[in-house]
């Protein structure tokens, strides 16, 4: 059995590599270019973090415009994506600094699981389980301090643990032991 | 798991798997993986583990997202005017950019006057910003309690001049309320739709008072009514006075203050006074005799 990266869940790869193709573009083109890559997973993130899919979308907005500048300016090109989830949570910061967490997103999450989910077996009793497994997941993210959800859904969104850091302003360190921490909850709540 | 301490831990495992560690960490932790089945069971169980949480993530909040090509249009369209428009503010930039929103930018504040320049324009764009992405919709006004108590924040986000707490609380109130000139006030009427200008019934107010460093700027005012509502222009004066005189005492910092009372005044009341409605008194004495903690 190997145990080399390669075993790893595959995330999408980093966006640093694409830096200096993307070098060679007009600013507008990389910016959008990057934003389609990156917008669901950027949107499902602050859904995570309490934010409304609106309230959300705008942030997005503006950290790409905040990007376009930043590039126009020719300043660094190094881990844009890092660079984007970094200002749309300092964004997503600075709405909760005005108009409080509206945590109630989180505390819906249940409920949009239970609309929502998707009938994957034919096998009622099977639908059944799978439903209530996924519910006691997301009963555990919910329960997770606001740092180790939002490195778990970092990660989840597929940015690599020194992303993470340069996003949440912690020590790399700190993001392994966040998502031990995270997943040892939800090796637990699954039974492990 | 019980750990021992020849086992790897968790976030080693999970930091070999990532590919974050440096390369010879890794060797250690691959060797000791090679003949340790218990941590090889315990890697895949992370990975397991991750894995399916991915999944439960993304079908949690799939369906949440509306369509992309609406916002992928918008965003074009707004790159189109942002070229047309030029640069934006730096600071603000680097503010947002950076992992302090509001420390970062107000230590310079203090520190240089050509940074304090930029650093208090940046506020203004910081809370325009603020409005353009919350908007009504997010703060919406009081209607019950009377119109424009609080300020259209569309309007009216707040704007600061460069001060420090020195300057703040060494001038007097005569040297630091600037009088806002009569075509600015009509300026402020018209925009609030005010027409004719009401002068009786209301104050021109600054939103971040000057004696806290409010900016004599049409963004910083909004006509604010004298009576009829509880939370009126007799109200704000209350608690621009007990701001200054707790910021003076070093109770709180400067830009804490402004960031309050622009964000929301009546919040702010509240918060300082510890009060759910204005407490009685005139004088500024009296709104400071109320605890300050």
């Amino acid at each position: 059995m190997s145990f080399s990266s390669d075993s790893v869940l595959v995330y999408p790869p980093s966006a640093a590599a694409e830096v200096v193709e993307r070098a060679s573009t007009s600013p507008e083109v990389e910016v959008v270019t990057l934003f389609n890559e990156l917008r669901d997973r950027l949107l499902r993130y602050l859904l995570v973090v309490g934010l409304s899919a609106h309230d959300g979308e705008e942030i997005i907005q503006e950290s790409f415009l905040l990007l376009f500048q930043h590039l126009k300016q020719g300043k660094s090109r190094q881990n844009l994506r890092g660079w984007v989830f970094r200002v749309a949570r300092n964004l997503a910061l600075k709405q909760r600094l005005s108009n409080q967490l509206r945590l109630h997103r989180v505390v819906e999450l249940d409920e949009v699981m239970q609309e929502r989910h998707v009938d994957r077996s034919p096998d009622p009793e099977e639908q059944l389980q799978d439903r209530v497994r996924r519910e006691r997941l997301l009963a555990v993210v919910r329960a997770l301090p606001e740092q180790d959800r939002s490195c778990l859904s970092l990660r989840a969104e597929g940015l690599r643990y020194r992303e993470i850091a340069e996003v949440m302003g912690i020590s790399l360190g700190s993001v392994a032991a966040s998502l031990a921490r995270s997943l040892a909850r939800l090796g637990r709540a699954d039974g492990g | 798991m019980s750990r021992k301490y020849d086992h790897s831990t968790d976030e080693q495992l999970l930091l070999h798997s990532a590919g974050e560690l440096p390369t010879h960490s890794s060797a250690q932790i691959r060797a000791h993986l090679d003949v340790c089945s218990r941590c090889r069971e315990r890697l895949t169980e992370l990975e397991s583990t991750m894995a399916d949480f991915v999944e439960v993530h993304r079908d949690a909040w799939d369906a949440e997202l509306p369509p992309v090509t609406a916002s992928h249009e918008r965003l074009k369209a707004r790159l189109a005017d942002s070229v047309r428009q030029g640069p934006r503010d730096e600071q603000f930039d680097r503010r947002i950019t950076g992992h302090g929103l509001w420390h970062s930018a107000w230590v310079a504040v203090a520190q240089h006057r050509q940074a304090a320049v930029l650093a208090g324009i940046s506020l203004a764009a910081c809370l325009l910003l603020a409005v353009r992405l919350y908007g009504p919709e997010a703060r919406p006004h009081s209607t019950s309690l009377g119109r424009w108590e609080e300020p259209d924040l569309r309007l009216t986000p707040g704007a600061t001049v460069p001060v420090t707490q020195n300057q703040v609380c060494g001038a007097t109130a005569e040297q630091t309320v600037p009088a806002v000139p009569a075509s600015m006030k009509r300026k402020v009427f018209e925009e609030y739709g005010v027409t004719p200008p009401r002068p009786d019934a209301y104050e021109v107010d600054y939103l971040i008072t000057p004696e806290l460093g409010g900016a004599t700027d049409i963004r910083n005012l909004w006509p604010e009514p004298y009576q009829d509502t509880v939370w009126n222009a007799h109200v704000k004066d209350q608690l621009e006075d007990r701001l200054r005189y707790m910021v003076c005492r070093g109770d709180v910092d400067l830009v804490t203050a402004q960031r309050d009372i622009s964000t929301d005044w009546i919040a702010a009341y509240r918060k300082y006074f510890h009060a759910d409605k204005p407490v009685s008194g005139d004088s500024p004495s009296s709104h400071n005799s109320v605890p300050l903690t």
